[in-house]
C-alpha cells in the first residue's frame, strides 16, 4: 500500500500520485518520479523527503520556486506533516496521508425543493406561465382592442431573453460538470422573470392595502439585486453540488455587470432622494379591489390630519434647511 | 424687461383690441411733442448693475413722483437687486447722458410697482391722475430696447374687467425696456405705469393709484426704506392669496357636469376652465373627460419664480367594455399630479405629503395633501391636493388643485369646500 498521497491541481483537475518510496523528486524533466507538465516548473523542483517517519520538502527550483503557505521556501528543507497545502510556482499540491476521510457521496437523485425545476413538466409548465403573464400584463396594460399578432410581437424578444439565459446557466454547467442540465436551467430561466413580476403584484397590493408604498420600494430593490445572484447561485449548489459561498461568488460575478448598471441607477435614485425633489411623493396606487386597512374617515378628520401631519414635517424641513444655511 | 402673459390671455384680447383701435377717434389733439418736453427730465433709465463687473444686468424705465428725489418704476425692472442686495447694485441715467446711484424704499409685490430714492433732485415730480375714459389718448414713455428715450402715443382700453386688481389696457407699443415708465394723459399727468406687452399694440399698464397707495404709506414714515424685503414681500404675497383665496370661498360657484359627478366650474372671474377632453376614437374602449381650470395670473418674484398661480382638473373616466384590472391600470397611469413652475432647491422645501380616504360627494376617495414651504418667504407655500374615487369597477374620477405661493390655511380651507361642493348624480 502506497505511504503517501501527493496532490497537485493543474486547471481545475486533481492529479493523485501515489508515493511509495522516498525521496521523491518533482519537476519537468523527464527523469523524475512526478513529471509536471507545465512551463513555469523547473527541471527539478522539489524533493520530497522521509527521515525517522518525518517528512521533508525541499525547494529546488531558483526560478519560480515553492511556496508553502504564503511563505517562500530558502535552500533549507522544511519538516510538514499531513496533510499540508504549497505551491509550486503556480500549480497547488498537497501532501495527504492515504487514510484521510474523503467528503459524503453526493446523492445524483435530487431532494427537496428543487426537484421540481428538474422536472421537465414543471419546468415546460413554468415557462409557460411566465410567457403567459408577459401576455396578461401586456394586455392589462393596452386598453385599446389590438390584434392578437402585437401582442405576440412584443413578447418574442422576451421569450428570447429567455432562452438565451437558459443557455448561459446551462453554459455554467456544462463547463462546470460537463453537463448541460438544461432543464432546471429553463426553470431558473422562468423565474428570473417571474418572480418580479410576482414582486411587484405584492408590492401593488401591500401599497394600496397599507397606504404605504415602503414594503413596494423594498420589493423592487429585491427583484433587481437579489433574486437574479440568488436563482443562479441556486442553480449551482443543487446541479453542480457546488458549496453555497463559492456558488454565491460565481452568481454574483455572472450577474456583475447588470449588477453595476443597477448599483448605479441605484446610487442616482438615492442622491435625489437624498436631495430636492420637485415632485411630491404621495400613495399613487389605485386597485380595483378597494382592498385597505384603513377605514374612510370624514372629510372634517382627514384635513385636520393632513394640516397637522404636512405642517409638522415642512417644519422640520425648514429648521434644517435654515441650520445648513448657518453652516455654510 | 417685461414678462409676457399668457398665451390664452393674448389670444382673447386680440379681437377685442381691434374692435377698439377702429373705433377710438382722435378727437383730442395735443401734440406728442410738447408732452414729450414737458416730462422728458423727468424720466429716468433704471440700470440693475453687477457690483463685480459694473456691466447693466438689467435695465428699465422709471419717473420722478410726489418729491424731486423719489422715482417709481416696476419691481420687476429692479428684483434682482431687491433679491440680491449683496450682488446688484441700482443706478439711473438721465435722458441728458448723467447717472447716479439710487436705493430702494418701497415695493408692492403683488402690482409690480417699485419706489426708489435719489441722492440729488432729480427733477420736477410728475402728477398723478384718474384714468380717462375709453378711447382716449394716453402717451407713454420709457427707454425702449436701451435705444434711447421715446414716446408712444396709444389708446387707453379700460382696466381688465376680468380681476378686480386688473391692469389697464392700454392700445399701443410698448418694448422691453420701457418697463417701469410713466404713461400719461393729454395734459401730462401720470394714469398707469408700463407693465407688459403681448406684442401687436397689446399692452398693459398698472393703474397709478396703487402707486398712491405706496406713496401714501411712504408719507406717513417720511421715506424711510423698509428693512427686510423677504418678510416685506412673503406679507404682501400672503395678504394677496388669503384676500384672493377668501373672495373665492365667499362666491357663488357654478356647477359642471363631468361623468356622473357635478363639480365647481369657474370660482370667481379670474379662474378660466378649459375642456381638455381626447377625442374618442373608433376602438376605444373607455371613455374620458377632462376638464382644465386655471387663474391666469402670475407674480413675479424673480427670473425665476413666479407665485400665485390657481390650477385645477377634474378627470372622469369609465368603460363598459374593460374589466376592472384593465380599467384600473389605465386609471391609476392618469393619477399623477405634480405642480408647475420653477421654484428649486434654493426657493423651497421637499413636499410633505398625507394620504387616507375620504367621503367624497357620498363616495369613497383616495385623498392627499402635498404641502413644500418658501426658504426665504416664511408662511408662505406651494399646495398640492389631489382626490380619487376608489371602489367603483368601472368608473373613475380624479380631482387635481394646486397653489403656487399660497397661505396653506386658506388653500385648505378651498379645497374642503370644493369637496363638500362635488355630488354624485345617479
Amino acid at each position: 500500500m502506497a505511504e503517501l498521497i501527493f496532490e497537485t491541481i493543474q486547471r481545475g483537475v486533481h492529479h493523485y500520485h501515489k508515493i511509495d518510496s522516498f525521496p521523491v523528486t518533482v519537476g519537468r524533466a523527464f527523469d523524475n518520479d512526478v513529471i509536471l507538465q507545465d512551463v513555469t516548473i523547473s527541471p527539478h523542483h522539489l524533493v520530497i523527503e522521509k527521515e525517522d517517519d518525518k517528512l521533508y520538502l525541499r525547494n529546488l527550483s531558483t526560478e519560480n520556486g515553492t511556496k508553502i503557505g504564503r511563505k517562500k521556501m530558502g535552500e533549507e528543507r522544511v519538516e510538514v506533516d499531513t496533510p499540508t497545502n504549497f505551491q509550486l510556482s503556480t500549480i497547488k499540491a498537497r501532501l495527504l496521508a492515504t487514510d484521510m476521510p474523503v467528503e459524503n457521496t453526493h446523492i445524483k437523485d435530487c431532494t427537496g425543493f428543487f426537484c421540481i425545476f428538474s422536472n421537465p413538466l414543471w419546468a415546460i409548465a413554468l415557462l409557460a406561465t411566465t410567457i403567459a403573464l408577459f401576455v396578461y400584463e401586456r394586455y392589462a396594460n393596452t386598453p385599446v382592442t389590438k390584434e392578437i399578432f402585437y401582442y405576440l410581437n412584443t413578447i418574442l424578444p422576451s421569450v428570447w431573453i429567455i432562452l438565451g439565459i437558459t443557455v448561459v446557466i446551462s453554459g455554467i454547467s456544462r463547463l462546470a460538470t460537463h453537463r448541460w442540465e438544461i432543464v432546471p436551467a429553463i426553470s431558473i430561466a422562468s423565474l428570473i422573470f417571474l418572480l418580479p413580476q410576482l414582486f411587484e403584484y405584492v408590492g401593488q397590493f401591500s401599497a394600496y392595502l397599507f397606504t404605504n408604498d415602503t414594503l413596494g420600494v423594498y420589493l423592487k430593490y429585491a427583484s433587481k439585486f437579489v433574486v437574479i445572484p440568488a436563482l443562479i447561485a441556486v442553480f449551482i449548489v443543487k446541479t453542480i453540488n457546488s458549496k453555497w459561498m463559492p456558488a454565491a461568488g460565481i452568481a454574483v460575478l455572472v450577474y456583475s455587470p447588470f449588477l453595476a448598471y443597477q448599483v448605479l441607477i441605484l446610487i442616482d435614485e438615492l442622491s435625489l432622494k437624498s436631495g430636492f425633489s420637485e415632485v411630491p411623493s404621495y400613495s399613487q396606487t389605485l386597485l380595483p379591489g378597494d382592498k385597505r386597512l384603513n377605514a374612510t374617515i370624514s372629510l372634517e378628520q382627514f384635513i385636520k390630519e393632513a394640516e397637522r401631519a404636512t405642517s409638522n414635517d415642512v417644519e422640520k424641513m425648514l429648521v434644517e434647511a435654515k441650520k445648513k444655511e448657518q453652516e455654510s | 424687461m417685461f414678462h409676457i402673459p399668457m398665451l390664452k390671455k393674448i389670444l382673447l384680447l386680440l379681437f377685442a383690441v381691434f374692435l377698439q383701435t377702429l373705433s377710438s377717434s382722435a378727437a383730442a389733439e395735443l401734440d406728442t411733442a410738447n408732452i414729450y418736453t414737458n416730462v422728458e427730465k423727468s424720466v429716468y433709465q433704471i440700470r440693475v448693475l453687477n457690483k463685480e463687473t459694473g456691466k447693466k444686468s438689467s435695465i428699465g424705465s422709471g419717473f420722478v413722483v410726489t418729491k424731486d428725489d423719489i422715482l417709481a418704476t416696476n419691481y420687476h425692472v429692479v428684483s434682482e437687486y431687491i433679491n440680491d442686495p449683496d450682488v446688484f447694485s441700482l443706478e439711473f441715467l438721465s435722458t441728458s447722458g448723467q447717472t447716479g446711484p439710487l436705493e430702494l424704499v418701497d415695493f408692492d409685490i403683488v402690482h409690480d410697482l417699485a419706489v426708489v430714492k435719489a441722492k440729488q433732485s432729480m427733477g420736477v415730480p410728475l402728477k398723478i391722475s384718474y384714468l380717462p375714459e375709453k378711447g382716449a389718448n394716453l402717451y407713454s414713455l420709457g427707454n425702449p430696447l436701451d435705444l434711447g428715450f421715446t414716446i408712444v402715443k396709444g389708446t387707453n382700453n379700460g382696466i381688465l374687467t376680468k380681476d378686480e386688481d386688473g391692469n389697464i389696457l392700454f392700445s399701443g407699443s410698448l418694448n422691453s425696456g420701457m418697463s417701469g415708465g410713466p404713461t400719461l394723459d393729454e395734459n401730462g399727468n401720470i394714469i398707469g405705469i408700463n407693465v407688459a406687452t403681448s406684442g401687436n399694440d397689446i399692452s398693459f399698464l398698472v393703474p397709478a393709484e396703487y402707486l398712491t397707495v405706496v406713496l401714501e404709506r411712504l408719507e406717513q414714515t417720511s421715506f424711510k426704506p423698509i428693512d427686510d424685503r423677504f418678510a416685506h414681500s412673503s406679507s404682501q404675497l400672503l395678504a394677496n392669496s388669503q384676500k384672493i383665496l377668501n373672495k373665492m370661498l365667499n362666491s357663488k360657484w357654478s356647477g359642471t357636469g363631468i361623468g356622473q359627478f357635478v363639480v365647481p366650474a369657474e370660482l370667481d372671474k379670474s379662474i378660466r376652465c378649459w375642456d381638455a377632453s381626447r377625442t374618442p376614437k373608433k376602438d376605444d374602449l373607455f371613455r374620458t373627460f377632462f376638464t382644465r381650470c386655471s387663474n391666469e395670473d402670475n407674480i413675479f418674484i424673480s427670473q425665476r419664480l413666479n407665485v400665485g398661480s390657481i390650477n385645477y382638473e377634474y378627470m372622469w373616466l369609465d368603460t363598459k367594455k374593460l374589466s376592472p384590472t384593465r380599467f384600473y391600470r389605465r386609471y391609476q397611469k392618469v393619477n399623477s399630479s405634480v405642480i408647475g413652475g420653477r421654484a428649486g432647491k434654493r426657493d423651497v422645501t421637499n413636499f410633505s405629503c398625507h394620504t387616507d380616504f375620504t367621503k367624497v360627494g357620498g363616495r369613497d376617495f383616495k385623498t392627499s395633501v402635498c404641502r413644500r414651504d418658501y426658504l426665504k418667504f416664511s408662511g408662505l407655500s406651494d399646495m398640492l391636493f389631489t382626490t380619487a374615487m376608489v371602489g367603483e369597477k368601472d368608473k373613475g374620477f380624479i380631482f387635481n388643485i394646486d397653489f403656487t405661493g399660497t397661505d396653506p390655511k386658506a388653500a385648505i380651507k378651498l379645497f374642503a369646500r370644493m369637496l363638500e361642493t362635488i355630488k354624485w348624480q345617479s
